[in-house]
């Protein structure tokens, strides 16, 4: 800064003239470009030249964020796949089913129509001789 | 256990048919996994098993023919 009573070159911390002891007014911290206040975005922090204690590791560091907030799930219900009823009655179903399935086609494998006498039931008697 | 299959058979004639297996001179026998004589298989009239007996016992064995006459 120059001061304006001696015109000498003063320290730019300096209140006062180094030189001549006059008042030396530092000029305005010129206006920063960024979002208005009360916008979105950054939110309201110190002013310039004010510091704060640290909050929390730093972001590089990876710590815990807080809570985050879920998007509502269409299914309804809450809560994951594995606490609701529904899967496990579907499973249980369907191992119903495939059992049933294997046996009638085990049964049905089995069946021999040729061994049936007139289309009636057939008693095979099955001897031996000896 | 002849006769008394063919008791049954006089029985229960037009509704369970008895078709008699020699086992050493058929091979539906193997087929039919038998093993122990005398075997007693009822088919259904698709021919699907519905009842094995083996050994002689005659009141089984009428009721597995009143089980086919009610499968006909």
């Amino acid at each position: 800064m120059i001061c304006p009573r001696c015109g000498a070159e003063t320290s730019e911390m300096s209140a006062q003239c180094e030189w001549c002891g006059a008042a030396v007014a530092r000029p305005a911290a010129p206006p920063q470009a960024g979002p208005p206040p009360g916008s979105p975005g950054m939110p309201p922090g110190p002013s310039p030249g004010e510091w704060y204690p640290h909050q929390g590791p730093p972001a590089w560091q990876g710590g815990p964020t807080g809570p985050v907030a879920r998007p509502p799930s269409s299914g309804g219900g809450g809560g994951p796949w594995y606490t609701r009823p529904w899967p496990y009655i579907v499973a249980i179903i369907l191992v119903i089913a495939v059992i049933g399935l294997v046996f009638v086609f085990a049964r049905g494998s089995k069946a021999r129509p040729d061994m049936v006498v007139a289309g009636k039931p057939t008693l095979l008697d099955f001897y031996t001789n000896t | 256990m002849a006769p008394i299959v063919d008791g049954l058979e006089s029985r229960y004639a037009g509704q369970v048919v008895v078709k008699r297996i020699d086992a050493h001179a058929d091979p539906s026998a193997g087929q039919y996994g038998v093993s122990a004589y005398p075997t007693y298989i009822f088919l259904d009239s698709t021919g699907a098993e519905i009842e094995r007996q083996v050994g002689g016992n005659p009141a089984r064995l009428e009721a597995g023919f009143q089980k086919a006459a009610a499968a006909h």
